[in-house]
């Protein structure tokens, strides 16, 4: 019985087999992602619905025909991208455009992402999380030109904002624009900055420090308090160690090490300049004195929540704004009601400096590009610009008009109440939740997009706007020490295969020397050695390529 | 089955002393291995404080069920599961029968041409062509966005077509050499003599494709589009991986929404359902079974 | 090997004419039968993409394409083999492999042993079971538990101090990382590679053994004697694989493991390549440096076949 079972199984198989591998030639199969010039039909199964936008106010359509248009977009742990978001739907009302969404998990998008653009097997529009991309794939005619469409007339609204913000000029490839940039509204930054636990602070009488080394005095003066502390921890080691702390103390080390210095006004490679000492001497004392974790360069970011949330910890230097959600996890642990983390105005380095880098208000670096066969490129470009506009803003960050939002009398949209409370208790957060549901804001298909506005409206109507959060904001409103992150150039072919050989043998060098320093085991004034050792390895010849990419930018 | 009858005599002390030693050491092991899926599944129902102090090692604490609502809230999640078993299933099933159809000639050495196909074959598991290529392959094939996307690119591992054909090789030659002067073809010795003896490491070729199946993600991230197609592991692994690998992100002071119990929970749930496969195929696994065939 | 008595022929060592051959393949015409779906697998899915390994001798521009991309020889064969890191990486990558191979391989065979003398047969089911757990653990999370157990106030400083001894960062010092590496590895593995021993062993004559009770061998002689030589042809094939492999090492787990203080021991072929794509996908780079990992890696399989068959009669082809 069971044999012969066996043996029909087989063949079942065999033909089933057969007949997929033999099928599959002559049918046409239906391809997600079809050559250019062929639009996407994936994900369509019902038609788009020609009735669907029926009777809706016509002035805003932008095609009389329904049209459908696929985009690739990257997923958020966070915030998960939905198909059937509301805000698809009402774009659709508006426009009569159908948007199809292939969502792409965080963690693969960039293996998912250059094997379509290498094998030009992409949709109609691609979100580009890196300039790095353009420069890759621009020459290679997969994107659309959109100098030719960056107009009054054919998009005014992009135009607007190209006139406004002359650092866009930097996502020029060449003289060609190949990306719709995404523009930032209204948008409230912080930054990297020192964050201590401020009831500590008050219960031990001890002055709110002003510069660096008041600042460690006072982390010191904690870990005599508290001997099983590690009184400063951070995540992920020591060149996120440098990129968070290194601007502040008077040097810097931006991606991979170079940074833009505004008060030199040049591009420099961070750890091959003198000033780095400074940096690398202020982390050994802080080493010394039993006060920098002495596993900085393994901690996980996991690990560093631990350590802050529960008390082990009690001062950090990152993201400033990650201290409110430790105060809360704080405040639920026995004895520690009061706990409450709260960021320094930014204090003053050995240089006598005061400075420190923002996050992106203006242009947050994210990107979507035109696939240069598609076959609706007209009613891109007009969707685009729409999405540029204030109308279209409004229902990519506040959702539908009515059930969400409503517009004041000043023609402003403000969330309803009704549907914020809805949110109040979901978790991860109420504004994630809220983003997650309607579809709306910075993560997903945006162009004009709020990321703090929003979040900071809904909290405040739903309650869970605190004092620490207030204070918070206002601390970062009032420090004039921050400064918008600089833009890169975007760099040749060449320049960049040249950079990259450069940066991969310099910073496999310079990780394997930067602990010795910080613990001690090698004297600072030796790192003078390390810095000839990046000259030889060519490190002037990479700031020159910036500097000169950064000239021939400004010279357009 | 009848036990080996050795076995019932009483022991002698140095192998009662082998026993001993034998089950100490086992069990020893077995703590070490199950220790870490323990304590994944008491972070998963132990409250954030806790973990975070440090205070969760051997019992939950502060024992709740929200990480495991949380999963369940989110419906790409059963999607994924029912396409994951269908890929799963499917992709065994296929991936097993290539596997013999592959590995029962090249153990015989009748098989003309044997020499050379097994060096042919045995090339490809250390040089292939890359991703782009595969890619233009699959979608000229036109199967991109199918599940046989998923199931044809991997229907047989090369390495489990060789442990199986080792292991077909043993199988003595006069049972083959019978069955065909009785007349029977090599489809029929296969399929009526071959894979009836062969349980064990049939079961061991089920165990190991079902379990790449099941955690397999990136050819289903790669050729499918529609997440409505998407397996479960392609849309756990963002919560489990978090932004471990990827570059950091560059939001506005955005709290890290992933914690630690959730992402446990995410674990538990995804591996379940392919630990319970594992007590179907272990009675395969019995001293024995194909001596006893081979008599009968 | 025993004389096989068949009347049927077989392929002989000296050379056949093309009608001998026609033959043989006419008498087996049911093995290529059942070869041929498996050979269009082999054809379409691993050899139509195999002209990619061509990018390793061209300047591969995505715009341009396989073929249509520049010739440039050896050029990232040699930007590979003149990096002042080479050495380090490839000694990195053959000892952690190596270690590996030490450490690695005859667990899982003593595993399955142990596992195949103990006659209780709950306890052997449980203990099978749950050795394969930490397979089921994905590497993100097995090294974030590492990372906790291995740190200042993890579970093995705990257990250290209990002993009177100093805490030690684990991760900080590069004579700890091939430890760490091997033993996790090991951890994760053993349970799962001990299956296939585990179904070889199902077919031991237990006669045999019984026969070999009888005549007075103890356990462990039953076991060197008896059990342990019917397995060996399994063994020998995974070893002969394993070997193939020496040079191939995936990054994901060292990355997660490893910092700028352990690069000396921990930085590998694989991880360099990473670090390099990072910056910019870099494929002919990273396609030479594969096929140079692939043509060691056969030229071991192909060596290490080679003494097996003298040896033992098991062979690949």
């Amino acid at each position: 019985m069971r044999r012969r079972h066996v043996a029909a199984g087989m063949m079942a198989a065999v033909v089933a087999a057969t007949t997929v591998l033999g099928g599959c030639s002559g049918k046409k199969a239906d391809t997600g992602s079809t050559a250019a010039g062929e639009k996407q039909t994936a994900g369509t199964e019902q038609a788009a619905g020609t009735e669907a936008a029926g009777d809706a106010d016509k002035s805003s359509w932008i095609s009389e025909e329904p049209v459908e248009i696929t985009v690739m977009m990257k997923d958020n742990p966070s915030q998960p991208l939905k198909v059937d978001a509301p805000m698809r739907e009402e774009i659709f009302k508006k426009t009569n455009i159908k948007l199809n969404v292939q969502i792409v998990p965080n963690s693969s998008y960039e293996e998912k992402k250059n094997i379509v653009l290498g094998t030009n097997n992409f949709p109609d529009i691609i979100f580009i999380p890196n300039m790095a991309d353009v420069v890759t794939y621009g020459n290679s005619g997969v994107f659309e030109p959109l100098t030719q469409y960056l107009n009054e007339e054919d998009m005014p609204n992009l135009y607007k904002f190209w006139q406004e913000y002359p650092e866009m000029k930097k996502y020029l490839l060449g003289d060609e624009l190949y990306v719709f940039p995404v523009v930032a509204r209204e948008e409230t930054a912080n930054g990297f900055g020192p964050v201590i636990r401020q009831d500590l602070l008050e219960a031990n009488n001890l002055e709110t420090p002003k510069t660096f080394d008041e600042l460690l005095d006072v982390l010191i003066k904690f870990k005599e308090l508290y001997p099983d502390s590690i009184p400063w921890t951070g995540r992920k080691g020591t060149p996120n160690l440098f990129k968070t702390t290194s601007y502040m103390l008077g040097s810097g080390y931006g991606d991979n090490g170079l940074y833009y210095d505004f008060d030199e006004e040049k591009f420099v490679f961070g750890p091959a300049s003198t000033n780095f000492k400074a940096v690398l001497d202020y982390l050994n004392r802080a080493y010394e004195a039993g006060v920098l974790d002495p596993e900085f360069a393994t901690t996980t970011a996991e690990q560093m929540e631990s350590k802050l949330s529960s008390g082990k910890s009690l001062f950090y230097l990152d993201n400033s704004g990650f201290g409110q959600n430790y105060t809360k996890m704080l405040r639920k642990v026995e004895g520690q009601e009061n706990a409450t983390f709260q960021v320094l105005p930014i204090p003053e380095n050995s240089f006598g400096q005061r400075r420190a880098t923002a996050y992106a208000t203006e242009l947050p670096g994210r990107f979507y590009a035109l696939n240069a066969g598609s076959k609706h490129k007209e009613e891109i470009i007009k969707l685009m610009d729409w999405l540029y506009s204030k109308e279209g803003s409004d229902i990519t960050n506040y959702g539908v008009e009515g059930v969400s939002f409503e517009y004041d009398e000043k023609g402003e949209p403000q969330f309803k109440e009704d549907y914020v409370m809805k949110f109040k208790d979901a978790q991860p957060s109420d504004y994630y939740a809220i983003y997650t549901d309607l579809g709306i804001t910075k993560l997903d298909f945006c162009m004009w997009a709020c990321n703090t506005k929003t979040w900071f409206e809904i909290q405040q109507m739903d309650g869970n706007w605190d004092e620490v959060a207030d204070e918070y904001w206002k601390i970062i409103e009032e420090d004039d020490a921050y400064v918008q992150p600089h833009i890169f150039p975007t760099l040749s072919e060449e320049e960049s295969e040249k950079v990259k050989d450069i940066l991969v043998d310099v910073n496999t060098m310079l990780e394997q020397e930067y602990n010795k320093y910080i613990m001690g085991q090698e004297e600072i004034d030796n790192w003078d050695n390390v810095i000839k050792r990046c000259e030889d390895m060519g490190i002037r010849e990479l700031e020159d390529i910036y500097n000169q990419a950064e000239a021939r930018v400004n010279a357009q | 089955m009848s036990k080996p009858t050795f076995s019932k005599k009483p022991q002698s002390t140095a192998s009662k002393m082998f026993s001993i030693f034998n089950y100490t050491v086992l069990a020893l092991i077995g703590f070490i291995m199950f220790y870490p899926m323990f304590y994944v599944f008491i972070v998963s129902i132990s409250s954030a404080e806790y973990i975070n102090q440090g205070l969760v090692t051997f019992f939950p604490r502060g024992i709740n069920f929200e990480a495991y609502k949380r999963v369940f809230q989110n419906d790409a999640i059963w999607i994924g599961y029912k396409n994951t078993f269908l890929y799963t299933g499917l992709g065994t099933l296929i991936n097993v029968m290539m596997t013999a159809m592959c590995a029962y000639p090249l153990s015989r050495k009748e098989f003309y041409g044997r020499g050379p196909l097994t060096v042919l074959i045995t090339v490809t598991m250390f040089i292939n062509g890359g991703m782009i290529p595969l890619y233009l392959v699959v979608n000229g094939v036109h199967i991109i966005n199918t599940m046989w996307a998923v199931i044809l690119p991997s229907a047989i591992s090369t390495y489990n077509m060789i442990v199986m054909r080792t292991s077909f090789s043993s199988i003595p030659d006069s049972l083959i050499e019978s069955a065909h002067l009785d007349g029977a073809n090599d489809i029929q010795i296969l399929s009526k003599i071959i894979l009836p003896l062969s349980k064990p490491i049939l079961a061991t070729m089920v165990l190991f494709y079902a379990v790449s199946h099941w955690n397999s993600y990136f050819p289903a991230m790669l050729y499918l589009n529609d997440q409505s197609k998407y397996p479960v592991q392609v849309i756990m692994r963002d919560i489990v991986i978090e932004g471990d690998l990827a570059q950091g992100g560059d939001m506005s002071g955005m709290m890290n929404v992933i914690s630690t119990n959730y992402k446990y929970a995410v674990i538990i749930i995804s591996i379940i359902p392919i630990l319970m496969i594992y007590p179907f195929l272990q009675k395969y696994f019995t001293k024995g079974v194909m001596v006893g065939a081979v008599k009968g | 090997m025993k004389e096989r008595r068949t009347g049927r022929m077989k392929a002989p060592a000296h050379k056949l004419t093309g009608k001998q051959r026609w033959k043989l393949i006419q008498n087996n015409k049911y093995l290529y039968l059942l070869m041929a779906l498996p050979l269009l697998y082999y054809i379409i899915f691993c050899y139509g993409p195999m002209y990619g390994v061509l990018i390793s001798f061209k300047d591969y521009s995505i715009a341009k394409g396989v073929w249509g991309s520049e010739w440039v020889g050896f050029k990232w064969f040699e930007k590979f083999l003149t990096d002042p890191y080479f050495w380090k990486l490839v000694r990195n990558t053959l000892l952690l492999n190596i270690y590996g191979l030490i450490f690695g391989f005859p667990i899982p065979i003593l595993l399955a042993l142990m596992l195949n003398e103990v006659s209780h047969g709950r306890f052997k089911r449980m203990i099978q079971t749950v050795s394969y757990l930490p397979h089921f653990i994905s590497t993100v999370v097995v090294c974030g538990m590492l990372v906790n157990f291995l740190s200042m106030d993890g579970i093995i400083n705990q257990f250290l101090a209990f002993l009177g001894m100093d805490k030690v960062q684990f991760l900080m010092f590069p004579q700890y990382f091939r430890t760490i590496f091997t033993a996790s590895g090991i951890w994760q593995s053993c349970g799962w590679n001990s299956i296939i021993y585990l179904a070889a062993l199902t077919a031991v004559d237990q006669e045999i053994v019984e026969a070999a009770a009888i005549d007075g061998a103890n356990r462990l002689q039953r076991i060197l004697h008896v059990t342990l030589p019917a397995i060996a042809p399994t063994i020998s094939i995974m070893l002969i694989m394993q070997l193939g492999r020496l040079m191939s090492l995936g990054y994901e787990k060292i990355i997660l493991l490893y910092n700028g203080s352990t690069y000396e021991t921990a930085d590998t072929i694989a991880t360099y390549v990473y670090r390099r794509g990072i910056l910019s996908a870099d494929y002919s780079y990273a396609t030479a440096v594969g096929l140079f990992q692939s043509v060691v890696g056969i030229i071991l399989l192909v060596s290490a076949n080679k003494i097996s068959k003298k040896l033992s009669e098991t062979s690949l082809w």
